[in-house]
């Protein structure tokens, strides 16, 4: 196996919002980022499917919202589980990172002033969230790539990174592994920061409103250079994902539909979230998600086992200026929202948790940050709809930074021998076996889904796990002929390896959050309590440990 | 039903084509028929795909001869013989070889773009072109402290084209391309003329400029398959002659 080599000042692995933020201030303190990405360039992070906004406090909508009311939001929502200086810092520079966005092109709508227009969202005390139409996420991730080019920074697709670097000492990160798609090669990163910009782990769940590329490579990544996870259990299920057809199920569908007056109604047509929460369609996504799953569990779903979302009531007008993408999305399978309501369900949307940082988007390991959906605690137990595109852009320019002036202290010393590990734990990979990789990846999204999704409980999740182990030891017999342009089988068995580790992650802290806080509902363990306000962290070298909120 | 797949790698002499016989499932759409085949049929076939959701544009490819998002593209309305567009006829959606679109739908690789193996093109020029148009917000007021005042109207007339995801599907549908391996396409000028209409830049024409070349604006022989195929409802056609509009009676 042939190997390039590359090297830069500051690897950025991922296109999407944060990496993309993280590039544009690298390249401000003068030094060379290099961008690569599993998918096409720009087009295989989330940050481009997010439809409804991004949350600033700028007060132009409802003039007596401030970050002071943002912060307490975003606490109250994540479950008090949120590191309250990231929560924080989130809240406060999430205004001037969506200047910066216009400053690069990006369009919100504005209102009949010229102010920018923002809308409600669930869990929020004021209209705070900033869009453009339903196509937020596009316009800010087209606007990054944009700037991208205006700065001419490199950027290298269908890689998929396998690997992090280690130096002798394996304390210190030097770079990546990175196995090119396209011919099967293997690609060495030598960088002198290393910034994770992933994203999370969706299709670790068969219903996810994620990208295809989204296995949870970033947290594997990590876990495997000795990184700390944290809060891995808390999994964000999206209230609202198509359900019908097969083909598209978990495709997103915005919160803004509620924003803009969408109401939930069971197979009854009751409008059934007046049982659940006052806020109604707009309590947190972790109450809406429960109460819809409940809806349906209880035999009130629809045929294709969702409920109805409808907006049949708007004036046609704002469906079509503000919901486009989603009156087309359901034209397109023969749904007019104008005249019928969509049927929705939960659908896998966001890791809370992931690897532990600092303020500035540093990971517990020497040379290595993180930003965007990767990282954990922000967040806490339940991210708050719109505060996802700002924390790419916050924590993106923030890790972006530091990663920019670490690269200027630290220096390079590869150690050659983790390289010959890595190529052959490839070869030792690719030989004939008697399981498909994408039949591992099938059976572990069964089982999260049955067992480790919305409602938990203790026999489900140990379970889980006795299955997850099983996989584990089924990955050695997976069938992975050679090949060596797009090898499919490849690509496949190195992700299962990773949802493997992950999906074992997340069952775990699950099993050892005995309570009920944000998006992790045990039903042993309903309550939410007290002396559980403690986030879990997990590492693979040092086992399992708390830290109080 | 079934599935005509284009199979192609490097050192075959041509390509050949795989039938596969697809389990019917209401809602199937031309992206899941295509995991379908990869997982009962043959893992090896390749083609790109990231959203699922018509939201990343990564799965352009040539259906029924027209080119389309597989994701967006559902199978039973294809069979039933609706779905039909009609475009203006070039080689790169001539039918090459014998199909029965009652029963069959025909998957292929985007029309004038490199076939790299299978379904997956390369595209290089395609973004070649792009970035030929400096796709670069440039304004007056640079770097503002605190947001810029916009008419909402503006806003409107802008997304018009802000809705472009650089799908490579108009690339593919436009039979100046074919003709023509210069022309920067429908894509690139719908982008550049989207920064020209941008209010917060410079109202004047030197934006257009860049495109008033003999491949830009000039080349477009307004035939319209672009905005009859893009999946967003852009229309690069009204663009491209607002454009050379703009630039004819500027130059009078």
């Amino acid at each position: 196996m042939e190997s390039k080599i590359y090297e830069c000042d500051v690897l950025i692995i991922g296109s999407g919002g944060a990496g993309c933020r993280a590039a544009i201030e690298v390249s401000d303190h003068n030094l060379e980022p290099l961008i690569i990405s599993k998918g096409l360039s720009f087009k295989s992070g989330c940050t481009g499917m997010a439809e409804g906004g991004y949350n600033a406090a700028f007060a132009f909508v409802d003039c007596d919202d401030n970050l002071d009311i943002h912060y307490q939001d975003t606490l109250q929502g994540g479950g008090y589980l949120n590191n309250p200086e990231l929560a924080r810092i989130l809240v406060d520079e999430s205004p001037e990172r969506l200047v910066d966005l216009e400053n690069y092109g990006a369009l919100f709508d504005r209102q009949e002033s010229g102010e920018l227009d923002q809308r409600p969202f669930g869990g929020q005390t004021f209209r705070r969230t900033c869009f453009q139409g339903d196509r937020t996420g596009h316009e800010i991730i087209t606007a990054l790539k944009e700037e991208i080019y205006r700065r001419e920074i490199s950027t290298l697709d269908e890689i998929m990174v396998i690997s992090l670097l280690l130096d002798d000492a394996q304390s210190k990160v030097q770079g990546a592994v990175g196995l090119s798609l396209k011919d099967s090669k293997l690609i060495i990163f030598k960088a002198r920061s290393t910034i994770l910009a992933t994203g999370g782990a969706g299709q670790i769940y068969p219903v996810t409103s994620n990208t295809m590329q989204k296995g949870g490579d970033g947290f594997a990544l990590a876990w495997n250079a000795g990184a700390d996870l944290i809060d891995m259990e808390q999994v964000q299920f999206h209230p609202t994902g198509m359900v019908f057809p097969e083909s598209r199920k978990g495709v997103l569908v915005t919160e803004a539909v509620r924003g803009e007056g969408g109401i939930l109604l069971n197979n009854k047509k009751e409008r059934f979230m007046g049982n659940y929460d006052d806020r109604m369609e707009l309590a947190t996504r972790d109450v809406v998600a429960r109460a819809i799953y409940n809806e349906i569990r209880e035999g009130r779903g629809t045929e294709n086992g969702g409920v109805y979302l409808d907006v049949t009531q708007l004036p046609a007008k704002i469906i079509l200026e503000k919901l486009e993408t989603m009156l087309l999305q359901f034209l397109d399978v023969g749904v007019d929202i104008r005249k019928e309501p969509m049927e929705v369900a939960p659908t896998a949307h966001h890791f809370m948790g992931g690897i532990k940082i600092d303020k500035w988007g540093r990971s517990t390991i020497s040379n290595l940050f993180a930003a965007g959906e990767v990282c954990g605690g922000i967040h806490g137990a339940n991210r708050l709809g719109g505060n996802a595109l700002a924390d790419t852009q916050v924590f993106g320019k923030r890790a972006g930074k530091a990663a920019a002036l670490n690269a200027s202290k630290s220096s390079l010393k590869l150690d050659l021998n983790h390289v010959n590990q890595i190529k052959n734990h490839l070869n030792e990979i690719q030989k004939e076996g008697d399981i498909p990789p994408h039949q591992i990846k099938k059976e572990l999204q069964a089982t999260m889904w049955e067992q480790v999704a919305i409602i938990r409980n203790e026999d489900g999740l140990k379970n889980a796990l006795k299955v997850l182990n099983n996989l584990e030891t089924r990955l050695k017999r997976m069938n992975v002929p050679d090949g060596s342009c797009y090898n499919v089988y490849l690509q496949q068995a190195l992700e299962a390896e990773n949802m493997v580790q992950i999906a074992k992650l997340v069952t775990k802290s699950a099993l050892l959050r005995k309570e009920s806080r944000g998006s992790h509902f045990r039903e042993d363990f309903p309550q939410t309590r007290t002396d559980c306000k403690k986030s879990i962290i997990f590492n693979k070298n040092k086992g399992f440990s708390f830290t109080n909120r | 039903m079934k599935l005509k797949v284009y199979r192609y790698q490097d050192g075959m002499e041509s390509p050949r084509y795989d039938s596969f016989e697809l389990e019917s499932r209401p809602g199937l759409t031309v992206l899941g028929a295509l995991f379908q085949f990869q997982e009962q049929f043959d893992d090896s076939l390749s083609f790109n795909y990231s959203c699922r959701g018509a939201v990343c544009g990564t799965c352009g490819m040539l259906i029924n001869k027209v080119p389309r998002l597989a994701c967006r593209t559902q199978l039973k309305p294809l069979l039933r013989g609706e779905l039909k567009v009609s475009l203006f006829s070039y080689p790169g959606i001539m039918e090459t070889i014998p199909w029965d679109p009652a029963k069959e739908v025909l998957v292929e690789p985007l029309p004038h773009l490199p076939v790299i193996k299978d379904l997956i093109v390369d595209m290089d020029k395609f973004f070649e072109y792009y970035r030929f148009v400096e796709p670069v917000f440039r304004t007056s007021d640079l770097n503002p402290e605190k947001e810029r005042l916009m008419n909402p109207e503006d806003v409107k007339q802008l997304e018009e084209y802000t809705n472009c995801i650089l799908c490579a599907v108009c690339f593919g549908g436009c039979p100046v391309v074919g003709q023509n391996p210069k022309y920067l396409g429908p894509a690139a000028l719908a982008k550049l003329y989207r920064f020209h209409l941008d209010p917060r830049e410079t109202t004047d024409t030197s934006r257009l400029e860049i495109a008033d070349i003999k491949n830009g604006w000039w080349a477009c022989d307004s035939y319209g398959n672009c905005r009859k195929v893009c999946p967003k409802g852009v229309p690069p056609i009204n663009a491209i002659e607002n454009a050379a509009n703009e630039l004819k009676s500027k130059k009078k």
